[in-house]
């Protein structure tokens, strides 16, 4: 019988695409101005999981069709928010190609959960 | 869809908005979904920055926001008592509960009030408005808090 510790299974190395491609997508998303933060949600479900690591407020699914869908859920402060989801889209799809990603990225699909005032957020 | 059901819950009796024109939060790239949350502080924000409101909210919600403050709670939804709303897939409507100056016109408040929530609301959401219905709860005197007879306006 191998020792306890050898039985530990060994954390991987290299996350999967589905991980490195939510990592991708909430940094490129929380780089747009106008964007705070990311929503994990009341019961921490809009999370992805990577390990010990979480991304709040990122979810990627596989697709039937091959590929990943993305969903953000996030806070943002009191702008126009449909011309926010496109820049958001765009930053995506822009550091999802940079970083190989571009062929499985589906829709993203942006849910703004909450807004902020700029002074609640520290900004004049 | 999850989201088209989410998306289209008017009340009967409100205007739903055309079903035949596209929605601006619906793109080839992926659909924009704007929490019922998100309308209802910016109908609060938009609401307490028009001159003339002194607050939002009915008396017993302004009571219990006042001691929650008085003991250091903070309760999340503080800054959008007073405020109801209705979301649909293209459309909005709004409820507010106001309090408003003594000696300032109702009337024109009021009117203040509906036309900077529906600025708000259209120019950060995309959402028509399709109704904005205040109630004037009370009057606030300067010094002192004195309670009015309610009325629609």
């Amino acid at each position: 019988m191998s020792p306890l510790n050898e039985a530990q299974p060994e954390r991987r190395a290299v996350p999967s695409e589905r991980v490195m491609l939510a990592r991708v997508a909430l940094d490129a998303a929380l780089r747009v101005t106008g964007v705070v933060s990311g929503d994990a949600g009341r019961f921490g479900t809009w999370v992805t999981a990577d390990g010990e690591e979480r991304l709040p407020g990122v979810l990627v699914t596989a697709r039937a069709g091959g590929g990943f869908a993305v969903e953000l859920h996030l806070v943002a402060q009191v702008v126009p928010l449909h011309p926010l989801a496109e820049r958001i889209r765009e930053q995506v799809a822009r550091a999802a190609a940079g970083a190989g990603l571009a062929d499985v990225l589906g829709n993203v699909d942006v849910t703004f959960e909450d807004v902020v005032e700029r002074a609640e957020v520290g900004l004049p | 869809m999850p989201e088209e059901s989410a998306q289209t819950r008017v009340a009967s009796g409100r205007s739903s908005g055309s079903r035949g024109d596209s929605s601006p939060l619906a793109t080839e790239r992926g659909t924009t979904t704007i929490n019922d949350t998100v309308v209802t502080k910016v109908a609060a924000i938009a609401a307490r920055e028009t001159s003339g409101v002194y607050d939002l909210g009915g008396g017993a919600a302004r009571a219990l926001g006042s001691v929650s403050e008085r003991v250091g709670v903070t309760m999340s939804d503080e800054r959008s008592r007073g405020v109801s709303v209705e979301v649909g897939e293209r459309e909005a409507a709004v409820d507010l509960t106001i309090v408003v100056e003594y000696g300032e016109s109702i009337p024109q408040v009021a009117d203040a009030v509906r036309g900077n929530v529906i600025k708000r609301i259209e120019g950060t959401t995309g959402l028509s408005v399709a109704e904005v219905n205040i109630v004037v709860n009370d009057l606030h005197f300067p010094g002192d808090v004195q309670t009015e007879e309610s009325r629609v306006v």
